[in-house]
């Protein structure tokens, strides 16, 4: 019984000791790595005209075409480094579309740029997830409209929709605001996902305020070998070669403005 | 420190708890995702919303009006009609047995029931409307809110919205027919015509077996069968974009095949005359036609049990 007790005791008295003893080693503090703020300010031009839901525009190739719709997933973003090495802004997926100029990236490391790279699609992985499962104020949820094919379970990369004069005159009249004939171009699926390198842009994230990176996108780009008088519809699937040729085009869309 | 409770909550609790499929005799259980396993309060919301037609854009349509319960949830349509009266593009399966189905549509295009229910409802020819539209719908309904608080613990969301439906499609089942219970040992089951018809189904002859199998009566594999030399629809390549899966399509069940007329991913025979036909012929060259079908030469005789046995595996 006594021998219990001292041995209780002493079992106590170690777990005190243990308990008070535990010294925070204090390594010698390392500077963390300071961040700022960093937004993304997506404008869209066709010619130098801004984008706009309500104008006539024309191709290079002197076809006229209205729009009504114009949204594309940016994901996969990365800032490259003065060494060439990256960060990645991990997890952030931005639904562009017109009506919205500012994307926030969140923090990022204080320093000097040399390059900026994104991809317009979403990665297999995420492609062929289940897209009821993100809150309604996530882009990756169902959007209305759809930005998501439910058929093949895949989301829809980029979106253009609109109307388009497929007279050999350009004389279609518009009705509504509209020509008579559609266009859409509903691009997706794995193999469509592109990557977009923006380098030789310099700019430099500095610690004591919020930095904005201007990215252009010039539309006529995306027309770029396109006759819209018969190139005008393709939901990917059973237009596969028109698909990939406007995918090929969205990699020659963008631009850094400083 | 015993907590008594009330006879309601009692109820209420037994409403949440998870429950035990009763399926037919000899069926293997079915995987279901965990996060919607079933409890009396899911089956019965996605009961509920599987034959309420505010699914639709303009109330008409439900996911009932193609796949009736008098009907083996499907309907005697070679093609459904949704809204506007507008016609799909491929036939309606029957919807019995589809928790064993591991990818949804003839293609394939859709891998998981859970999923599947956003199909319908944004497609053009069936309800033609957007499910963020059928949520807001839902959430100013006098009751469905309640149902969706009870069932998964959320207001009316895309996401409870598509786990309900599918709830409830998990316990949708079929195996009581003349042939289960023919296997259950009781040989008086089948006539002698279905017995001849059965061993010409399993038999190497007919080879039919080889794509309808197991308790299902279907291995789910896609094959093209030779029904067209060209295919308007080109099912799974559709999906894969792979030209060798041009015309090929979900070996469908065979289970209440005689009541789920007409047949083919395009509804385009009416008969199972016509199906055993097509088979004995060997169907149509096609590049892709899988190495099975092959001419059978059976005589009128064979093509008769052949029937008679398909008709055996009707529930009764």
């Amino acid at each position: 019984m006594l021998l219990k007790h001292h041995l209780f005791l002493s079992i106590l008295s170690l777990l005190f000791i243990m308990l008070t003893s535990c010294k925070n080693t204090e390594d010698t503090p390392q500077p963390a790595t300071q961040t700022q703020n960093l937004s993304l300010k997506m404008s869209t031009v066709i010619g130098n005209k801004p984008i706009d839901f309500t104008s006539v525009f024309t191709t290079e190739a002197g076809a006229r075409y209205t729009l009504s719709s114009f949204r594309y997933y940016v994901s996969n973003i990365r800032l490259v480094k003065q060494d060439g090495s990256e960060y990645p802004i991990t997890g952030k997926y931005l639904l562009v579309n017109p009506a919205t100029e500012d994307y926030d990236l969140g923090q990022v490391p204080v320093g000097d740029y040399k390059g900026l790279k994104f991809a317009v699609g979403i990665d297999s992985v995420t492609n062929h997830a289940d897209p009821t499962v993100y809150p309604t104020n996530n882009p990756l949820a169902i959007q209305s409209p759809g930005m998501h094919w439910s058929w093949s379970s895949g989301y829809i990369f980029l979106m253009m929709e609109g109307s388009c004069d497929t007279t050999n005159t350009n004389t279609d009249v518009q009705t509504f605001g509209q020509f008579s004939h559609p266009l859409f171009y509903h691009i997706g699926m794995d193999m469509l996902y592109r990557e977009v390198n923006l380098d030789n842009v310099s700019f430099a994230v500095n610690a004591n305020d919020k930095k904005t990176l201007h990215v252009q996108t010039y539309l006529n780009n995306f027309f770029t070998g396109i006759d819209i008088k018969t190139e005008n519809a393709s939901h990917t699937m059973g237009s596969v070669p028109l698909a990939t040729k406007l995918a090929n085009n969205i990699q020659t869309m963008f631009s850094v403005i400083q | 420190m015993s907590c008594k409770k009330g006879k309601e909550a009692e109820v209420m609790e037994k409403a949440n708890t998870v429950i035990t499929l009763q399926l037919p005799k000899g069926f293997l259980y079915p995987d279901i995702p965990l996060d919607n396993l079933p409890t009396q309060n899911r089956i019965e919301l996605g009961k509920l919303l599987f034959f309420d037609p505010i699914l639709s854009r303009d109330s008409t349509i439900s996911c009932g009006t193609c796949h009736l319960p008098d009907k083996l949830f499907a309907d005697n349509l070679p093609k459904s009609i949704g809204i506007d009266g507008r016609i799909g593009e491929r036939n309606a399966p029957s919807l019995l047995n589809v928790a064993y189905q591991p990818s949804m549509f003839w293609d394939g295009g859709n891998p998981t029931l859970e999923q599947q229910v956003l199909a319908p409802i944004d497609n053009h020819n069936e309800m033609d409307f957007d499910v963020n539209k059928v949520v807001e719908r839902l959430k100013k309904h006098a009751r469905y809110p309640l149902l969706f608080q009870k069932a998964y613990n959320q207001e009316p969301s895309v996401y409870a919205l598509t786990r309900a439906i599918a709830c409830f499609e998990r316990t949708l089942y079929g195996g009581s027919s003349a042939y289960d219970e023919y296997s259950d040992e009781n040989p008086s089951a089948l006539t002698q015509s279905q017995i001849n018809g059965m061993n010409l189904f399993f038999g190497e002859e007919g080879e039919c077996f080889h794509c309808h199998t197991g308790f299902t009566f279907t291995d789910n594999s896609f094959r093209n069968n030779g029904l067209y030399s060209v295919y308007a629809d080109s099912g799974r390549a559709r999906i894969t974009q792979n030209p060798s899966d041009i015309g090929k399509f979900k070996v469908p069940s065979l289970r209440n095949v005689e009541k789920t007329a007409p047949y083919m991913h395009d509804g385009s025979m009416a008969t199972l005359e016509e199906v055993i036909d097509h088979y004995s012929k060997g169907g149509h060259k096609h590049p892709n036609k899988s190495p099975i079908i092959q001419p059978l030469n059976i005589t009128d005789q064979e093509k008769a049990d052949l029937i008679s046995f398909l008709k055996a595996l009707t529930d009764r």
